[in-house]
């Protein structure tokens, strides 16, 4: 069902999510980018719509919804354990096509590979997802070659608009309502998406373990310096590993994270 | 009401069997299914987790054969008879005795290797009808290190033994040398009769199964265990990954025509 909804209207909208759902979107931290006076585009929460990030991409993942940097799994004393609290909200995430197909691969991995991992499934099951068009491609994409520049799995879509208005596809029929409710305009919306990239990538046939033993590689090899953050970059990165933390002097008082 | 996997549970330690300064096998309350050639995560708050495999199973307790080489490890040393582990699991795939019933036998193991494999070898002693001949070929390093010593008398009721250590010593009762030197010695009356179970280190597996297989044994007779340094144990952190493989789910045993790739 779609709608034109302007900045007001959203927000109204957005005032009604925040009673059950955190709200996470693309956004600018200024002074947040990797050099000094430079901004960064990476998720956070948002309260309002002119919040969001729809001209750049954002430098860093969603992931770390889903998957926190670092995540409390569960608190020890001497002889007790007690699970870390569930997150008392959900979330909206606003995603691109391309995360949303990285969503079914973390989906895959953490859901699917083995039995589902409890801390993602509790977080997985909470979430909404709002699809941000892409107008355009931006520099280095490749959604097109990869088959992910278009996405139909999502509870509602957005398309920023010149005027500052938005188009919005709502497929949540209970936010649906609540924009009826508030008689915008309706009209039929299809999420605005990438048709060509100016990166076209190949994917060889038969491609097998094999590569690993590229020589392409060395190059990264000779780069790396273990800062591990390329599995912040990466959306489909899921290696983590657990370390304990304790409080008390004794050490027997603490929690395990994963991080 | 979803099972949380990552939170373990606690079990008592029954008993304490001592067979090196370094290596003792903590037998763990532990009622649940578990299988030979799995493996459990002992939890120690503060200090982390270490994979163990299982080396025994009763009806109330499974064996942990451990070696005191890191934290984990050295804390879990520093509790007795009574005290309380944490832990996770079982997991991971197991040895399915079913593969070798009817068939001669050979287990060869380096070290601790022979922890994993100790239930397969218990079941075949106490079952000598549903196999042919056995061959146990066990490597330590030297006299000291011997693991599993009453098993291994035990044992040589109905198997053949060839126990040795890689350097020589004065007085010592066994044989000296790697474990391939004693390949030659096995009995064989039809290799494609013969399935071989190898564990040990990377190293000891590779020329291990090298020998066997230049012996004629076939390469869909040969398992191997990998015991690599699990983490999660579910299949999620990538930590025993080798290329798509997941070794605490699709392992840690593996057939050797799938055991063959899995290296790194």
């Amino acid at each position: 069902m779609g709608f034109h909804v302007t900045d007001i209207q959203l927000n109204a909208l957005f005032q009604t999510w925040q009673t059950n759902y955190h709200i996470y979107a693309p956004r600018k931290f200024s002074g947040g980018g990797r050099f000094s006076d430079t901004d960064c585009v990476r998720y956070g929460e948002i309260k309002h719509a002119d919040e969001i990030v729809f001209d750049k991409k954002s430098d860093y993942s969603f992931k770390e919804i889903l998957t926190p940097v670092s995540q409390t799994l569960f608190f020890f004393t001497e002889g007790e354990t007690k699970e870390a609290d569930v997150p008392k909200k959900g979330a909206v995430i606003f995603l691109r096509s391309c995360d949303l197909h990285v969503l079914k691969r973390l989906d895959d991995m953490y859901l699917h590979n083995g039995p589902a991992d409890y801390y993602y499934q509790r977080l997985r099951e909470s979430i909404k997802i709002v699809l941000m068009g892409c107008a355009h491609s931006f520099e280095n994409c490749f959604c097109v070659s990869m088959g992910t520049n278009v996405s139909t799995n999502y509870d509602m879509s957005i398309d920023f608009q010149p005027d500052g208005t938005y188009l919005v596809d709502c497929k949540d029929e209970t936010w649906a309502k609540q924009l009826e409710a508030t008689e915008v305009p309706r009209l039929e919306v299809i999420p605005s998406h990438v048709k060509e990239n100016n990166v076209t990538v190949q994917i060889p046939e038969h491609l097998t373990a094999e590569v690993s033993k590229s020589t392409m590689w060395k190059e990264y090899d000779s780069r790396c310096i273990n800062c591990g953050r390329c599995n912040f970059v990466c959306p489909t990165c899921t290696c983590f590993t657990m370390q304990d933390l304790f409080y008390s002097e004794n050490g027997k008082v603490g929690e395990r994270r994963r991080i | 009401m979803m099972k949380n996997d990552y939170i373990p549970f606690p079990s008592k330690i029954l008993e304490v069997i001592r067979h090196t300064k370094i290596e003792y096998t903590f037998r763990m309350e532990f009622q649940g299914d578990v299988k030979l050639g799995q493996f459990f995560e002992v939890s120690i708050p503060k200090y982390g987790e270490a994979p163990i495999s299982v080396s025994g199973i009763g009806d109330n307790f499974v064996d942990l054969t451990i070696r005191r080489v890191d934290k984990v490890t050295n804390e879990v040393f520093e509790h007795y008879v009574g005290d309380t582990l944490l832990l996770r699991g079982p997991y991971g795939n197991r040895f399915d005795v079913s593969d070798y019933a009817g068939k001669d036998i050979i287990v060869m193991a380096g070290g601790t290797g022979l922890s994993p494999v100790r239930g397969v070898v218990d079941y075949f002693f106490n079952h000598p009808e549903q196999r042919g001949h056995m061959t146990l070929i066990a490597g330590f390093k030297t006299s000291h290190d011997i693991l599993f010593r009453n098993d291994l008398k035990l044992w040589k009721k109905n198997m053949d033994i060839i126990l040795t250590v890689d350097c020589a010593e004065e007085d010592v009762a066994c044989h000296v040398g790697l474990v391939t030197q004693y390949i030659p010695q096995i009995k064989l009356d039809n290799v494609q009769n013969t399935v071989a179970v190898v564990v040990g280190s990377p190293a000891m597996m590779r020329f291990s199964v090298q020998g066997l297989l230049d012996i004629g044994l076939p390469e869909e007779n040969v398992w191997i265990s990998q015991e690599r340094k699990m983490c999660c144990g579910l299949g999620k952190c990538s930590h025993c990954k080798i290329g798509d493989t997941y070794v605490c789910l699709d392992g840690p045993v593996f057939n050797y025509t799938k055991g063959k790739f899995l290296v790194d």
